[in-house]
This record gives structure tokens, C-alpha cells and sequence, in this order.
């Protein structure tokens, strides 16, 4: 951080502003022992101290105010704000009031000397627990008509009314409450309660005294439940407040260390419900793009796309195919080609080239032969049936010759027969038998 | 993986399975009969899919407006 410059009057308005602003610096009441009390006019002018510390007091027009007894050595309790003297660079208490109070001298000295004790004995270096964010029940240990007391639970009730506010009472002031403090705080340890308040209101060290008692600072230190102090006011502290897991300056503070505060607790919930609807919104938008995007890539990846490859593949390859059959025709023709030139060079080829052709001319000659022949046998066999038809035996025995057999055989010649021979005469009506009589060849 | 019925799955079981099918789908060596077997399962995948997430954000709907009705009577109470 840069160091600032500032002039004398700067930093001292500051510091007037930060101490002049401070509600307990304007209205606080001081307890010390009185010295070097003075009159100057009608003012007076002493400081405080106890101790080693020192405050410096005026007190404007005291002569009619300032209880008589007062002088150096006295322990008094003065009232007023806190101011800064520019002009001398100091700050003093502006004295209202000033009320003759006890010598707590012996009691200071005991409180340091136990302190010193309890320290050495280690008991404030007890580690703290854990204070739990949302009670369910809260153990008072408290008188049940004390002040403290009814300030704890109006915090409670307001802040928190969901926890459950357990009682245990005890008287806080004179010499047996120690005793029962400490049977209070057994209690409150062994109930149900998830955290202790130890309250009291304020009061003077003589007061508060039991709350520096050694058996109460070391019953807290041995207690299971975590536990609040809220002993006095601001200004006050008591032993117990070193080993209680948490000390508050009052007992309302205590009220609120002990509690959540409903209404941020009710904005926190709000909160977390406009979480928890963004995110479900986000996951159901989250998811479905994601089921989107994986449509796309059903739809590009679809067999559709595969089809169309597919059929390009098969067209391909049948177009392929068809490629190698022409290709393979080409070679099929082209080698038929090449033997045939071959075969045709070939001498075998050459004559035997001529064969057909000669054959055929044969053939074509056998043919005509043939038919020839075929025709001309019919021509003849027509002929031949005329020339039957012609010749035919019966033929002139209708027209009224006779026909001569012997022995079943025609008889042409006359040399065929002799006298005496039987012979058979076949006329177209009948046959005659008859015998040879005489042979009378032609001519002679 | 293909035993389970379509009916029966959660959102991240059919968006698994339909990203798995997608990473089938888009191997080169895969026949065209696997590739439509392929398709349809994805097909199913996506539409229960599409089915959940609708039937979810129907939920959440009614769920909200379930509750801004029981918000309005209570309030009503806490006037009283």
C-alpha cells in the first residue's frame, strides 16, 4: 500500500473522526484509581490508573458535581466521552459524572496472578471447537431472571427461532455460585444441547468475580460441548473468556455467535434456490444440445449418406465390371483373331481351306446326279409301268385270246408240247382242259 | 449393450450408448447392414433421449409451480 503524506491538522482529524465516531468512546464509564487530582478554576484535572495505564480526565465545572470524597487513591467510576486536545496532540476523558467506587486493587492482582497460573498451567492453550452453524438446541447457563438471560433468548427467538433454548439456571453472583455454575454448566454439558451460552450481564470485577474462579475457567476448559462466553459488557473480560471456545463481549453477542441470522440465512436459501433452478436449467439446455448435436451427427452419419456410397461403390464396380467384360471380349475377339490368322497362314488351312468348296461341287454334281438318276428311274419306272400295263398277260385274253399252260407254265412255243400233252387254256371267263392232237409248226 | 430395452434407461445410459453408436457408426469398415441396424438403434437412443430431457424440464415446471402455489398460501398464513 503507498504510504500517504498528510499535514499534523489531516492525521489529527482523522483521528478525531475515528474516536468521535466510536459510540462506546462517547459514552463509556472508566474505572481507576484516582491521581494527581487538581483544581484549576473551576475545572478539575486528574487522570485514572490502574496498573501501569494511565488516562488523563477534565472535568469542566466540577465544583458542583464531583462527590466530595474523591481524592488521590480513590477508585471511582467516571462517565463521559473520550476526546482528542489538538492543540496538545493527547486525548482525555470529558468527565460527566464520577461515582465513588471500591478498591479492586486485591482483586486485580488476584485475576492477574490467577491468570498468569492458569496459563502456565497451559489451560488457555486449549484448542477451540467448533461452533455448530445451525443449533437445535441451545443450553443457557444463566440466572433465569437475569437481564443476560432474557437478551439471549429474544436474540435467539429473532435470529433463529428454529433452536431450542434449554435453561440452566444458576445464580451468578456471591460467593456459592461458583459451585453452582459449575453444577449448571454439568448439566448443560451432559443434556442434548449442541452448544453452551455462559452469560451474564455487566457488573464489576467484584461481580464477576465466580467467573474468574479457578474451578469454573477449568470446568469450561474440560467441557465436551462447545461452549460462548458473553460475561459483562465490552469492556470486561473474565477468565473464562480464555478458554471458552468462543467469548462475546455481552450476552446478546453471544445470542448471535451461537445462531445464524435467519433473514441472511432466508436470502442465502433464496439464493442457493436461484442456484439450483439456474443449474437445472443449465443442465436440461447442457443436455439437450448435446442430444441435438448428437442428432446431426445420427443424421450425417444416417445409412442414407451409406446408401448413396454404396451405390456409387456398386455402380462403380458394375461399370467396372463391364469394363473388364469388354476389355476381356476385346482380348477374347483379338486372340480368336490372332489364330485365326494363324490357322488361316497355316498350309493345312490353305488345302484344306479348298475342301469345302470342292465338296460342295460334289455334292452340288452328286445332287443333280442323283436326282437325275431319281428322275430318270421314275421316268422309267412310269415307262416300265405303261410297258407293263402294256404287256400285261390278262391283257389279250380280255380282248378274246386264250393262254396256254402246261404243267401250271405258259407255253409260247410249239416245241413246248407234244402229242397227247395235257394242257390248261386260260380264257378271261374260265379255263379249258384239253389234249394235244396235233403239232402243226408255223411254216411247214 | 444392446440388451437393455430403450425403455428402461436413465438419460446417461441412453446418451452413452447413443454417443457409442455414433463412434460405430463412423468406423469406415462397418457394413451397411450393421450401419442401419446402427441407425435405428441411435434412432431409438435419441428420441428416449429427447423423451427424458422433455420430461425433465416438464418436471422442473411443475415442480416450480407446485411450489410458487404453496409460497402464495403460505404467505396468506403468515398474514393471519
Amino acid at each position: 500500500m503507498q504510504t500517504l503524506e498528510m499535514g499534523v491538522a489531516e492525521i489529527t482529524m482523522r483521528l478525531i473522526s475515528v474516536i468521535e465516531t466510536d459510540e462506546i468512546f462517547q459514552n463509556v464509564m472508566v474505572r481507576g484509581e484516582v491521581s494527581n487530582f487538581k483544581f484549576s478554576g473551576p475545572h478539575a484535572y486528574f487522570s485514572l490508573k490502574e496498573g501501569e495505564y494511565l488516562l488523563n480526565c477534565v472535568m469542566f465545572n466540577a465544583t458542583y458535581r464531583h462527590p466530595s470524597g474523591i481524592k488521590d487513591g480513590t477508585v471511582v467510576k467516571a462517565s463521559g466521552a473520550i476526546k482528542v486536545y489538538p492543540k496538545r496532540g493527547t486525548y482525555q476523558l470529558y468527565t460527566e459524572s464520577i461515582l465513588e467506587g471500591k478498591d479492586y486493587g486485591e482483586l486485580y492482582k488476584r485475576f492477574e496472578e490467577l491468570k498468569i497460573k492458569l496459563k502456565s498451567e497451559g489451560i488457555f492453550d486449549k484448542p477451540k471447537k467448533e461452533i455448530p452453524r445451525f443449533p437445535k438446541k441451545i443450553a443457557v447457563v444463566s440466572s433465569k431472571t437475569s437481564a443476560a438471560f432474557h437478551d439471549v433468548v429474544k436474540t435467539i427467538k429473532k435470529r433463529y427461532p428454529l433452536a431450542g433454548i434449554l435453561l440452566f439456571h444458576t445464580s451468578v453472583q456471591g460467593k456459592e455460585a461458583s459451585k453452582e455454575i459449575v453444577n449448571a454448566l454439568d448439566a448443560a454439558d451432559r443434556s442434548s444441547a449442541d452448544v453452551i451460552l455462559l452469560v451474564r450481564g455487566g457488573g464489576s470485577i467484584e461481580d464477576l468475580w465466580n467467573f474468574n474462579e479457578e474451578i469454573v475457567v477449568k470446568k469450561v476448559y474440560a467441557m465436551k460441548t462447545p461452549v460462548i462466553t458473553g460475561v459483562g459488557h465490552e469492556v470486561d473480560t473474565t477468565l473464562v473468556d480464555y478458554v471458552a471456545d468462543r467469548r462475546s463481549p455481552t450476552p446478546t453477542g453471544a445470542a448471535e455467535y451461537a445462531t445464524p441470522d435467519l433473514i441472511e440465512l432466508k436470502r442465502n436459501i433464496d439464493i442457493s434456490f436461484s442456484r439450483i433452478t439456474n443449474e437445472m436449467d443449465q443442465k436440461i439446455d447442457e443436455s439437450f444440445d448435446l442430444v441435438e448435436r448428437s442428432k446431426k451427427r445420427l443424421d450425417f452419419l444416417s445409412p442414407k449418406r451409406q446408401i448413396s456410397i454404396e451405390k456409387e461403390r456398386t455402380n462403380e464396380s458394375f461399370s467396372k465390371m463391364i469394363k473388364i467384360v469388354v476389355e476381356m471380349i476385346k482380348e477374347k475377339r483379338s486372340s480368336l483373331l490372332r489364330n485365326f490368322e494363324a490357322i488361316s497362314h497355316s498350309k493345312i488351312v490353305r488345302t484344306t481351306e479348298l475342301v469345302p468348296e470342292r465338296l460342295d461341287s460334289k455334292m452340288e454334281m452328286m445332287k443333280r446326279t442323283v436326282s437325275n438318276d431319281i428322275s430318270k428311274k421314275y421316268l422309267s419306272l412310269e415307262k416300265m409301268e405303261m410297258s407293263l400295263n402294256v404287256h400285261d398277260p390278262l391283257e389279250p385274253v380280255r380282248r378274246g385270246y386264250a393262254m396256254v399252260f402246261k404243267d401250271e407254265r405258259l407255253v409260247k412255243s410249239v416245241h413246248e408240247l407234244k402229242k397227247s400233252d395235257e394242257i390248261k387254256l386260260k380264257l378271261s371267263d374260265g379255263k379249258i382242259l384239253s389234249e394235244v392232237v396235233e403239232i402243226e409248226e408255223n411254216g411247214k | 449393450m444392446e440388451n437393455k430395452k430403450v425403455e428402461e434407461m436413465c438419460f446417461e445410459e441412453s446418451y452413452n450408448e447413443l454417443e457409442e453408436t455414433l463412434n460405430a457408426m463412423e468406423k469406415t469398415d462397418v457394413t451397411l447392414e450393421e450401419s442401419i441396424k446402427l441407425f435405428k438403434r441411435g434412432v431409438e437412443l435419441y428420441k428416449r433421449c429427447k423423451f427424458l430431457i422433455d420430461s425433465a424440464s416438464l418436471s422442473v415446471k411443475e415442480v416450480l409451480e407446485n411450489l410458487e402455489k404453496e409460497m402464495e398460501i403460505g404467505e396468506d398464513d403468515m398474514g393471519r
